[in-house]
């Protein structure tokens, strides 16, 4: 599929999407969004790149640099969850605190978001994962 | 808190394994039955806790009782979750013995701790949507499981297994929609509340119907049970043992579980049900297994009956028939997944699973024989052995209850799994090696110690049921009665 | 009318994982899932006046704007489940044609 066309549109859908995937990804606390819509839209994105500029190095690439986003997102979840328990209340029990950024103002963050980038992180890693080896030509095993 | 530790402990374990893909052998192997060991850990300090304190309880996020997602573990959660973990570390331990590359890679064991927490969470789940979530993330690593290796026999089987489990979990998702319209609530201890306040105003059919259906996939029972031995037998021998140990366990104790919750006392549909269910699995299993020479086959059909008996203490609903359901669950997973890796022993020693191309295992390896031996009559229910125990309790409660028929079937069954106990026997042990076989010159192979060490551990087990009986049975007991006991179920969740 | 269309989703569902081909057979699976998730949304999240049903009868009632949220969380969670399951089915799939050379059910024996 290596036509112009889709080349072109795809260098600027990828950044659009990876851009609107984060911002789905903050909004998502009070408002439809969240960490699964996110990474899917993130997946997506990185997923048209590639069938765009299909090589078998590229391929590759990706998938090896996609691996690790699983478990680091896993452990993120996995993380905010616990960290409620070490704090001595229940499993996944939400901690907040206001940040103090300078200029900006404060921002009211919590566990709950980190759960939802661990979910970004995890969803976007298997979710390419999965298209590209259900892509690739060579035989696996 | 302990309550989440046994689906905490193995998905840490999941990410462990996985990001030591490039570790050696040994390490991950180490990681793999440190998993094992540290959830046998988790599951009986809370048997030992739920013994004294009655109920753990916990909620996620300590949202209150019907709103958030609320873990409880009473004694039947913890006698279960004692069981699988057992269950899982022995085979864990003989499938690094078994010498098939593919079972010794980080994958392999990611996914037996994925089965391991889903069956946990569903041990423990509190809610019956929480419930489908872990049979869905049981279901689908014992679909990479059972698919595992992806031989042609094996695809076969895999997509009969898939596609079963699948639309059953369809089924049961439909009930749950079905039933939050018509109560308003999934929380099993709410679910059971809102139901008897109700007094009998509540119809549930349609959605208990749905719900049975999914169960009933799930565990096996007639007529859902064909999938069964028509994958179980496909895998690589670990994983099927693993599979007849505990995947059926998860459906029968859901079962249980939930119709325990919406089971009013007095009423005779449910009862009845259960009861025709339960013969009707009994005879057909049995029925059906002794027809079979190939002995994964053969097992696979013996699970189908077995389950039967499971049903029936539920079918009777006395404290005494539970008490025997639930021992004879124990007794059943244990031993069942002893034969099936005795059956595995005796494949690297003979090279088939054809019974008739099978013998001399009497003459050449007497004490893999005597392990057989104990096992296959602990299933059958020969007196001082685990199943007898189970049985007597059955059919002791059916007697009380006057469910005649149901008592003949189930004594019926018993004859014949002895039967086909004995076919086995005769055909794999007593008999001498077929001389018009081509297995005529070939040598016996080697059966690593590994394998046979994890058998004894089993029978060990086995035997310990026999001489701790009067314990386990307290312990039986015990769950018996706080499955009987809803409004402290309810009290204890709801604060009601 | 969406009760119409969860029974012909059903069927239709149905009728996909009764043929031989395994690509229907991923089609029926995922036909069967959206009926279900459209059914989570039909029996318990469209009530008339969209009251979330945990709150007691005798709560009073809240906007009309307001519906249950359950349900549509329980309906994200089967959606999640189903594309899990999917993916599986298709490398399934693409492993049993890789293994056999064969789509055909009755002649994978």
């Amino acid at each position: 599929m290596n036509t112009t066309l889709l080349q072109l549109a795809a260098r600027a859908i990828r950044i659009m999407m990876l851009v609107i995937s984060v911002f789905v990804l903050l909004r998502g606390h009070n408002q439809p969004g969240g960490g699964f819509i996110g990474g899917l839209l993130a997946g997506g994105g990185i997923v048209i790149y590639v069938i765009a500029f299909h090589t078998h190095q590229l391929l590759s690439k990706t998938l090896r640099a996609m691996a690790p986003l699983r478990v680091i997102g896993l452990v993120l979840a996995l993380g905010s969850g616990v960290l409620g328990m070490v704090l001595g209340k229940s499993f996944l029990h939400a901690q907040w605190f206001n940040l103090n950024i300078p200029l900006l103002g404060t921002l009211h963050m919590g566990t709950p978001l980190l759960f939802d980038i661990g979910v970004y992180l995890a969803v976007t890693g298997v979710m390419v994962m999965v298209i590209l080896l259900l892509m690739e030509d060579r035989k696996w095993n | 808190m302990i309550v989440f530790a046994p689906i905490i402990i193995p998905l840490i374990f999941i990410i462990l394994s996985l990001s030591l893909g490039k570790a050696s052998g040994a390490v991950q192997r180490i990681v793999f039955m440190a998993g094992n060991v540290t959830t046998i850990g988790v599951a009986v300090t809370i048997l030992r806790r739920v013994l004294n304190e009655g109920y753990l309880v916990a909620q996620a996020g300590a949202w209150e009782a019907p709103y958030g997602i609320t873990m409880v573990a009473d004694t039947f959660s913890g006698i279960m979750l004692t069981l699988t973990s057992l269950t899982v570390g022995v085979v864990s331990l003989y499938s690094m013995a078994w010498r098939e590359d593919k079972l010794n890679k980080p994958v392999f064991f990611a996914l037996i701790f994925g089965l391991q927490m889903g069956m946990n969470g569903a041990f423990i789940a509190g809610d019956l949507f929480n419930l489908y979530v872990w049979f869905e993330v049981m279901l689908i690593s014992s679909f990479v499981l059972i698919s595992y290796g992806s031989k042609k026999i094996q695809l076969k089987g895999t997509l009969k297994y898939v596609t079963m489990n699948l639309v059953s979990s369809f089924f049961f998702v439909a009930g749950i929609a079905v039933l939050y319209s018509a109560v308003g609530t999934l929380n099993m201890a709410d679910l059971a509340y809102r139901v008897r306040e109700a007094n009998g105003e509540l119809n549930l059919f349609a959605p208990s119907a749905l719900i049975l259906m999914g169960f009933a996939v799930k565990s096996a029972i007639f007529p859902f049970f064909f999938w069964l031995p028509d994958s179980y037998h496909t895998p690589p021998l670990p994983v099927t043992a693993l599979f007849s140990g505990t995947l059926t366990k998860v459906g029968v104790y859901s079962m249980i579980r939930f119709y325990s919750l919406i089971h009013l006392p007095g009423d005779v549909f449910y009862t009845q049900l259960f009861l025709f269910i339960a013969s009707t699995t009994m005879i057909s299993g049995v029925l059906m297994a002794t027809s079979q020479f190939e002995v994964r086959r053969l097992l696979s059909f013996h699970i189908v009956s077995q389950i039967g008996y499971m049903i029936m203490g539920l079918g009777l609903f006395t404290r005494l028939a539970l008490t025997g359901a639930i021992f004879y669950i124990i007794g059943h997973c244990i031993v069942k997944t002893n034969l099936f890796l005795l059956s595995g022993i005796g494949y690297k020693i003979t090279g088939t699973f054809n019974l008739k191309q099978s013998g001399g295992l009497m003459k050449h390896k007497p004490f893999i024989a005597i392990l057989f031996f104990i096992s296959a009559l602990a299933l059958v229910g020969i007196p001082p052995l685990s199943g007898f125990f189970g049985k007597f309790m059955l059919i002791k409660g059916g007697v009380e209850s006057h469910e005649f028929i149901h008592v003949a079937s189930a004594l019926g069954v018993s004859f014949l799994t002895l039967f086909s106990m004995l076919k086995i026997w005769n055909e794999a042990y007593a008999k001498d090696i077929p001389e018009d076989s081509q297995t005529q010159d070939f040598q016996f192979g080697k059966a690593p110690k590994q394998l046979v060490i994890s058998s004894v551990i089993l029978v060990v087990v086995t035997l310990s049921l026999t001489f701790g009986s009067k314990f386990i049975i307290d312990i039986c007991d015990t769950a018996a009665n706080q499955l009987l006991d809803i409004d402290g179920y309810i009290r204890v969740i709801l604060n009601r | 009318m969406l009760s119409i269309v969860i029974g012909v989703l059903y069927a239709v569902g149905i009728f996909f994982l009764l043929r031989r081909s395994m690509v229907r057979i991923i089609l029926g699976v995922l036909f069967l899932g959206n009926a279900t998730n459209l059914l989570i949304f039909v029996t318990a999240g469209l009530k008339a006046n969209g009251q979330p049903s945990f709150l007691a009868k005798t709560a009073e009632a809240t906007k009309p704007a307001l519906s249950d949220s359950l349900p549509q969380a329980l309906i994200l969670t089967a959606i999640v489940i189903s594309f899990g399951v999917v993916a599986y089915l298709l490398t399934l799939l693409r492993k049993t044609h890789e293994v056999t050379g064969e789509s055909d059910l009755d002649r994978l024996k």
